[in-house]
């Protein structure tokens, strides 16, 4: 490959170092380092050309692709239909578009004919509560800034079910009879927070909880003991956050960690340590850089400031993750889908919020996306109205 | 379960005669106004059932079957498991041979949080850990880094208290086939804490010594470095010369430096400042050239290491001001 001036990432000189064998893990490395530098390739100048082509944000394509991708549900997706709603809204509210009051109607009866008797969504109509689809929905519904979205919550209901899986330990089971592990606090939090509706009777040694879930490595898992990942650090740092107990986290070993997951030769995050590349993770790992120097802030320390390589992360998101008929993809091989096409633009909004300017974005005016808040993922003016909204319903 | 796939050997259950008592709920208008369900007849048809009989609780052997039928149609269906298991426990099945069904549906489906759910909560009805560790083994033939997979194995050994030397040994066997297995090294690191061997320091020297030895050779093997890090954190770094002094040498040896080895230098120095060790200057001048170095060998990270940079003179400030209050 020529010497390739243009980019941060695809540096020859950071590809994989085998000092040894090869081994299952440095083969699929290799293997990803090879389609991501095909696709920088594809970039090169042809032959009569002198000039890199510089990367193209395909706004219309991504728009098309995720209206097409909210009218149908694949049947593993059944019982995560709020979550489609989610992963789609958000990515047309990143994208700029504004919702008819035909298509806010139609979301909000849908998610309706979800929520439970008992409070809390399923994943589907007749499906019984689950913390992850009640966050997908109330997300969904906070993203359509309009007040019949945010008036079909039942809040009084949706407490209930939020005390009825959290534990003693200060953990939550993500529904009656199911699993415990860290996305249960988050979702938990993150929607007693939006709607207003958080007890000390919900938060009952849930901070202690999250701490024990910290790794050795500085990320947490998902159960104490369990290897640092992503997901669950972005969750575990979210619901700290919402619970203004940040700085319990050991921070130094949580920044190192976080730091090292961004890729060198590739540009984008990986979810734990020796795995590979992912786009998701853009946002699951860029947002907690957000939520650490929030917590700097609070506690009067010097912020980080530009705290991860934003250049080379939109690089990778625009070069190697844009599927060519629109929609975001983990990487070059794996098919589009909507929630990477949702944690992809999200993890750019998160890249491009540390230019203020707006002047150095990768793919210029076009890819420029709207702030989003670190915390809950939805847009920054979703948040305001959402939380005003509530605050007016708690005054009156 | 792919995508799309039908059952083709049980018919419809409207035209079945033992179902005729129970009226299916179909999906209404509202409930398909927008991410309407993409599947055929057979998938509508079995649901809509479930959903009847569910709201009714029927506690039979006819919807025990039923659950079979979504379960393939959907393995990722929750609320299917969750009245599955209600059934199990109120028609008194055979729970062994549930456990012999859940790990046909795991193998086809390890990425997916129910069937690891009802794995985990029919191990605890049964009452003794039977296969788990062989399973989950066989698990990790296909996918040596699979989630659940060590997350299921780490429950299985703390519920039954089965942590021991041969589950180090386990971690060695995967660990000489790909030393890049982090999901190992934790599972190590949560062994040796279980078994509260981590502050032994017989153990921390057998474990050092195996990471010296892979460290050695694979600097730029991430996971090794972070295991040795975990292992001193309670004592710190410092508190082994034995380490400093071997991966100073390793630095001075090496030409193609990884970043780790490098970092891992760096916070030993970051620990000396803090410490205020050797007036703590030289320390901070050190810490500096190390920081200039992973900048220019890691610039993918420049802005962390640059934080880094004014961290060491912030700890330095700190110290001095630190031992100038406490004389």
């Amino acid at each position: 490959m020529n010497a390739n001036v243009l980019f941060r990432s695809f540096q020859e000189k950071f590809q994989l170092c085998i000092e040894e064998r090869t081994t299952p893990t440095l083969a699929s490395q290799i293997r990803v380092e090879d389609m991501c530098q095909d696709e920088a390739q594809k970039l090169g100048p042809k032959e009569d050309e002198k000039e890199w082509k510089m990367p193209f944000f395909d706004r219309d394509h991504h728009l098309a692709y995720t209206f097409a991708d909210l009218s149908k549900c694949p049947t593993y997706l059944d019982a995560s239909r709020p979550w489609l709603c989610y992963w789609s809204v958000h990515s047309l509210n990143l994208l700029n578009h504004t919702f008819s009051h035909d298509m806010k109607s139609k979301i909000v009866t849908f998610l309706k004919t979800c929520e439970s008797p008992e409070g809390g969504y399923g994943g589907g109509p007749g499906q019984i509560p689950h913390l992850a689809p009640t966050y997908a929905a109330v997300l969904a519904l906070a993203t359509l800034r309009c007040e019949e979205a945010l008036a079909s919550i039942n809040r009084e209901t949706l407490a209930n079910f939020l005390r009825s899986v959290h534990q003693t330990d200060g953990s939550y089971i993500m529904h009656t009879g199911g699993e415990v592990d860290m996305r249960g606090v988050y979702c938990a939090l993150a929607v007693a927070k939006l709607t207003k509706i958080l007890d000390q009777s919900m938060i009952e040694n849930t901070p202690e909880w999250i701490i024990s879930c910290q790794t050795y490595e500085g990320g947490f898992g998902g159960e104490p003991g369990t290897e640092a990942h992503g997901g669950y650090t972005f969750c575990a740092m979210g619901a700290l956050t919402i619970l203004g107990k940040a700085k319990l986290a050991e921070k130094d070993s949580l920044l190192k960690w976080l730091s090292n997951r961004q890729m060198r030769f590739e540009g984008g995050f990986c979810g734990r340590s020796n795995k590979l590349v992912d786009a998701c993770y853009s946002f699951w790992q860029g947002a907690v850089f957000r939520l650490i120097d929030m917590e700097l802030e609070k506690e009067e320390q010097p912020t980080l400031g530009l705290a991860f390589d934003t250049r080379a992360l939109e690089e990778y998101l625009l070069i190697c993750c844009q599927d060519p008929r629109g929609g975001f993809r983990d990487k070059p091989d794996r098919p589009r889908d909507l929630y990477h096409t949702c944690y992809g633009l999200s993890g750019l909004a998160v890249a491009q919020s540390y230019d203020e300017s707006k002047q150095l974005i990768l793919g210029g005016e076009a890819a420029c996306l709207p702030p989003i808040d670190p915390v809950l993922n939805i847009t920054a003016e979703s948040e305001t109205f959402a939380s005003s909204y509530f605050e007016r319903l708690l005054s009156r | 379960m792919s995508e799309g796939t039908e059952v083709k050997s049980s018919p419809f259950y409207r035209d079945r005669d033992d179902w005729a008592d129970i009226t299916p709920i179909l999906p209404t208008p509202e409930e398909n106004t927008i991410v309407r369900i993409d599947a055929g007849e057979a998938f509508v048809d079995a649901f809509s059932y479930l959903r009847a009989v569910l709201q009714k609780k029927e506690i039979s052997e006819r919807c025990f079957q039923l659950t079979n039928d979504c379960i393939q149609l959907n393995a990722a269906n929750y609320t299917v498991w969750q009245y599955r298991r209600d059934l199990l426990k109120a028609l008194g099945h055979d729970l062994k041979a549930e456990l012999r069904f859940i790990g046909d549906i795991i193998m086809e489906n390890p990425k997916n949080y129910q069937v690891w759910h009802h794995r985990r909560t029919l191990v605890e009805w049964i009452g003794n850990p039977g296969d788990e560790l062989d399973f989950t083994a066989a698990v990790f033939d296909d996918e040596p880094k699979n989630y659940h997979g060590w997350q299921h194995r780490q429950w299985v050994v703390r519920h039954f208290h089965l942590v021991g030397q041969r589950e180090i040994d386990y971690t060695t066997k995967l660990l000489l086939e790909d030393s890049y297995n982090n999901s190992a090294w934790n599972y190590r690191y949560f062994i040796l804490q279980l078994w509260e061997k981590i502050d032994h320091k017989e153990t921390l020297d057998i474990e050092i010594n195996f990471c010296k030895q892979i460290a050695g050779k694979l600097t730029h093997n991430e996971s090794v470095w972070n295991y040795l890090a975990g292992l001193l954190i309670s004592g710190g770094l410092i508190s082994r010369p034995d380490v400093i002094e071997w991966a100073e040498k390793l630095y001075s040896e090496t030409e193609n430096r990884a970043h780790y080895l490098v970092s891992f230098l760096l916070d030993i120095e970051m620990e000396k400042i803090e410490e205020g060790l050797d007036g703590g200057l030289i320390h901070v001048t050190r810490a500096k050239q190390f920081c200039k170095e992973l900048e220019e060998i890691d610039p993918v990270r420049t802005n962390f290491w640059r934080y880094q940079q004014a961290l060491a003179e912030n700890k330095h400030e700190k110290q001095i001001l630190h031992a100038q209050q406490h004389p």
